[in-house]
C-alpha cells in the first residue's frame, strides 16, 4: 500500500489516492500541505435581508425610521476575516432559493464588495465594517430618515 | 514554532511562519470551520429556453448537474457570451434589457444537485442570447435554503 500521510511536528502532508507522500513529491501530486499559504477556510456564508422595513415616503427613496446599524453575526473567529457581499435585487419577489417570498428564481447581483474594514472614500450611502465576529452596516442620514438596504446580502465570511 | 495540534476539538494547522496557539491569526486549517474543497467543476452551453422569435427578444438556458450533497454550495461561475467572449465573473452583472418587463435581467439558481443560468432576454437578435457556463463547486454549506 503506497504511504499517503506524512506528519512530523511542522509539517503535514497527505498525497492524492495512488501516489506516494514524501517531502520532494511533485506539487500536483498534493492532496494537502501545511506549507501551503492559502487553506479555503469557510467561516460563515448566508443570505439576509435588511431587518429594518421601509418607509412610504411617496417618491421612491428607499428609507427607513432607524438609524441602528444592520449587523449579521457569524462565530468568533480571533482575527478580522475576508468577507464578500453579493447585493440580490430583493424587489420584484425576486430572492435566492426558495426564501421565503421568493420565487424559484435568482436575480443576481447588482455588485460585490470585498472588506476588511472601514472604507473612508466609499462616502456615507453604503458603509460598511468588519469585526472578528461581525459584519455592520451603518446607515446614513437621508432626507430625514435614514439609509436602507434594499437588496437583500449573501455574505461569505473566508478564514483569511 | 508549533505548527500542528490535535487536541479534543479537532486538528489545526497554523500558515506557514505563524505559531499554531497564535488565535489572532487566520489558520490553514481549523476545525471550527468548514473546508473549501472542491466537489465538482465543469460548464454547459445554453440552448434557446424561450423567445416570440426573429427580431423578438430571446432567452437562454444552461444547466450543470453535480453529485448531490446534503445543503446548498458555495458556488463560483462564470458566464462567457458566445457572440462576444466576453466573461463575466464570479457571478452576473444584471442587464435589464426590458424586452419582457416581467423578467428582466440575468438569472441563476443553485440547488444541492445543480446550477442553472438563463440569460436576459436580448430584445433584438436569437442568438445574442448564447453563452456557456462554467462552475466550480465547493463542498461548503452556502447558507442559502435548498
Amino acid at each position: 500500500m503506497t504511504a499517503r500521510l506524512l506528519l512530523t511536528d511542522e509539517r503535514l502532508l497527505l498525497s492524492k489516492a495512488g501516489k506516494s507522500v514524501g517531502l520532494s513529491m511533485p506539487e500536483g501530486d498534493k492532496a494537502f500541505d501545511s506549507e501551503w499559504a492559502y487553506g479555503g477556510q469557510l467561516i460563515a456564508a448566508g443570505f439576509e435581508l435588511d431587518p429594518n422595513g421601509p418607509v412610504d415616503t411617496g417618491n421612491g427613496i428607499n428609507v427607513s425610521h432607524s438609524s441602528t446599524p444592520w449587523v449579521i453575526d457569524f462565530p468568533e473567529c480571533g482575527f478580522i476575516p475576508t468577507v464578500v457581499l453579493s447585493e440580490y435585487q430583493a424587489k420584484n419577489a425576486i430572492l435566492p432559493n426558495n426564501h421565503p417570498g421568493a420565487t424559484q428564481h435568482v436575480k443576481p447581483i447588482v455588485w460585490e464588495r470585498v472588506r476588511r474594514g472601514l472604507d473612508p472614500n466609499l462616502g456615507t450611502k453604503f458603509q460598511w465594517e468588519v469585526t472578528s465576529h461581525s459584519i455592520i452596516m451603518t446607515r446614513a442620514s437621508v432626507n430625514g430618515f435614514h439609509y436602507r438596504y434594499q437588496w437583500g446580502l449573501y455574505y461569505r465570511v473566508y478564514g483569511f | 514554532m508549533q505548527r500542528i495540534k490535535i487536541d479534543e476539538t479537532g486538528l489545526f494547522i497554523s500558515r506557514p511562519g505563524f505559531d499554531v496557539n497564535n488565535g489572532n491569526v487566520a489558520r490553514l486549517v481549523d476545525p471550527r470551520f468548514q473546508l473549501l474543497s472542491e466537489h465538482a467543476r465543469g460548464e454547459a452551453l445554453s440552448n434557446f429556453s424561450e423567445g416570440s422569435g426573429a427580431g423578438g427578444w430571446s432567452r437562454h438556458r444552461a444547466q450543470f448537474n453535480f453529485p448531490t450533497l446534503p445543503f446548498v454550495p458555495i458556488v463560483q461561475w462564470g458566464l462567457q457570451r458566445v457572440s462576444s467572449n466576453v466573461v463575466t465573473y464570479p457571478e452576473f452583472i444584471i442587464s435589464d434589457t426590458t424586452a419582457n418587463s416581467n423578467e428582466p435581467g440575468d438569472k441563476m439558481r443553485v440547488g444541492t444537485n445543480y446550477v442553472w443560468a438563463e440569460s436576459a432576454i436580448n430584445q433584438y437578435t436569437t442568438a445574442g442570447g448564447l453563452f456557456r457556463l462554467r462552475v466550480t463547486v465547493y463542498n461548503a454549506d452556502s447558507g442559502l435554503e435548498p
